[in-house]
């Protein structure tokens, strides 16, 4: 059988050729996602150390101007 | 949550096309009435091969290989009562494979459907499947592969239903193994719907829509011959499965050859012999297991009316249709863009086609081929997006690693004892943490 005319239409639109870069789409995908969980993470961090960050060269300004 | 299962298995050209075609149209339908229909068909396919083991699923993307597990999941997932998978090749799986596959369905009630026709209209058209498929052997010697024959998709293994539900049905009780014959002295397939929908509980279920598109793919007499002569010259160059599908099966026969005739392939005494000692091995084993029938066991015994057979076909009918397929091919390779320049000239008019059948088919090809491409550009558009997406993922990614950057450079000048400080380092860098972060 040459399956249905869904199938028969991804066959002459030539999209099962599409299938292995999906494939690796779909792996780059589950990484990325991976990836933002880590990097929100990271990024809580970042905020508070780039607040502490800002509260101490506030606090040498102030030293700075007395 | 699901109960039931009904489990078609095949056979091949049983008119499971236009039943698999009714399920998919209707599934939202049959899915208010409680029955899922189990899907995509592209997952049932890869899901056959998985339970017949068979060896080409190596060359398909790993995800092919889990395809009967998720099936399995989408079913027991279902909140319905009732499931139905249907696909004709699960019906070459061996006892021991057709086992396995239903163990992983243990707890829910198995039916197993097998639809089956006159054998001996089986016998050509599993002869020009194989022609799809690069066969050379002229029908007169050629005779479907046995039963014993475990890879051979269109042969007695697959074609003779007693065969199928015999394996399939080992472990079932005969009142859960379902043969459903095609109407033998009718065109009309809503005879056959309402017997296969009678096996699935489905009798009751109205507002079905049977006016599916029926797609003809069977080869008249002289495109058989034509087809069986072109594998001859092609001597090898087409090779590989899929090329052979797509090339060979799509393009040639389905698109093309499909169109020309559609004179009835005849039988040789032989094969008419074969079918009806085949008729007769099903019909008795069918009536011992005391399986389910639905229809007439009758239908099974050959009943077409003679007809020529390939060798009886003259060299001027090959002739003719040879030059229309040569016609409608040029004519598909240019609509399909195929220009051997790499460049579309301007102003090329369509070529009048040919009136009758042949036009009619390449109207047919067009529209699919029209069809197509929005299927392709949709297709297209979806893989854009999703890199979009990613690509825009990079980004932020790439913004919080210079937000990194910059605080560990201030951090680093800020440790340092003031004496060992470089004030340009130092003011350099809160300018840059200032401009990236406050």
């Amino acid at each position: 059988m040459s399956g249905s005319p869904r199938e028969r239409l991804a066959d002459v639109a030539g999209v099962r050729e599409f299938e292995g870069v999906e494939q690796q789409l779909g792996r780059l995908e589950v990484a990325m996602a991976e990836n933002r969980h880590l990097e929100a993470l990271l990024a809580e961090q970042v905020d508070r150390v780039e607040r502490a960050v800002i509260n101490l060269l506030e606090k040498q300004h102030r030293r700075d101007q007395s | 949550m699901t109960e039931v299962v009904y489990l078609h298995v095949g056979g091949p050209k049983s008119g499971t096309t236009f039943l698999q075609q009714v399920l998919e149209t209707n599934s939202a339908r049959l899915a208010e009435a409680g029955t899922l229909v189990v899907g995509p068909r592209l997952e049932a396919i890869h899901a056959s091969m998985v339970v017949r083991e068979d060896p080409r699923l190596d060359r398909l993307p790993e995800s092919a290989r889990g395809s009967w597990d998720r099936l399995v999941a989408q079913i027991r997932a279902w909140r319905g009562p009732a499931a139905i998978l249907s696909y004709e090749l699960f019906a070459g799986a061996s006892i021991e494979q057709a086992r396995v596959a239903l163990g992983a369905l243990e707890g829910l009630q198995v039916h197993v459907l097998v639809t089956a026709r006159d054998l001996g209209k089986s016998i050509p058209s599993a002869w020009q499947e194989q022609l799809k498929f690069g066969l050379i052997r002229p029908l007169e010697r050629w005779q479907p592969p046995a039963e014993s024959a475990p890879e051979s998709e269109w042969g007695w293994r697959t074609m003779q239903p007693a065969n199928v539900a015999a394996r399939w049905g080992v472990d079932l009780p005969p009142d859960q193994v379902h043969v459903i014959t095609v109407p033998s002295h009718s065109r009309d397939n809503s005879e056959l719907w309402r017997r296969f929908a009678q096996a699935c509980g489905l009798s009751e279920t109205s507002g079905l829509d049977l006016a599916v598109t029926r797609v003809n793919e069977s080869l008249g007499l002289v495109e058989a011959e034509l087809l069986r002569r072109v594998n001859k010259a092609l001597d090898g160059r087409v090779q590989a499965g899929r090329q052979r599908s797509l090339w060979i099966r799509d393009v040639l026969a389905h698109q093309v050859l499909a169109g020309i005739g559609h004179e009835p392939i005849g039988l040789t005494p032989e094969h008419q012999e074969l079918a009806r000692e085949q008729a007769e091995e099903a019909i008795t084993a069918i009536r011992a297991a005391g399986y389910r029938v639905h229809g007439d066991l009758e239908d099974l015994r050959p009943q077409a009316p003679p007809a020529r057979l390939p060798n009886d076909v003259t060299e001027e009918e090959l002739l003719e249709a040879a030059v229309l397929a040569l016609a409608d091919l040029l004519v598909w390779a240019r609509d399909a863009g195929s220009d051997p320049r790499g460049a579309k000239e301007p102003g090329v008019r369509p070529v009048a086609r040919p009136r009758g059948l042949a036009a009619a088919r390449g109207m047919v090809g067009a529209t699919l081929r029209r069809a197509a491409a929005p299927v392709r550009d949709r297709r297209v558009a979806e893989l854009e997006a999703r890199i979009a997406e990613l690509e825009g993922q990079v980004h932020a990614s790439r913004a919080l690693h210079l937000r990194v950057a910059t605080l560990t450079d201030l951090v680093e000048e800020l440790l340092l004892p003031a004496d060992l400080r470089d004030g340009e380092l130092t003011m350099s860098a809160v300018r840059e943490f200032r401009q990236r972060s406050l």
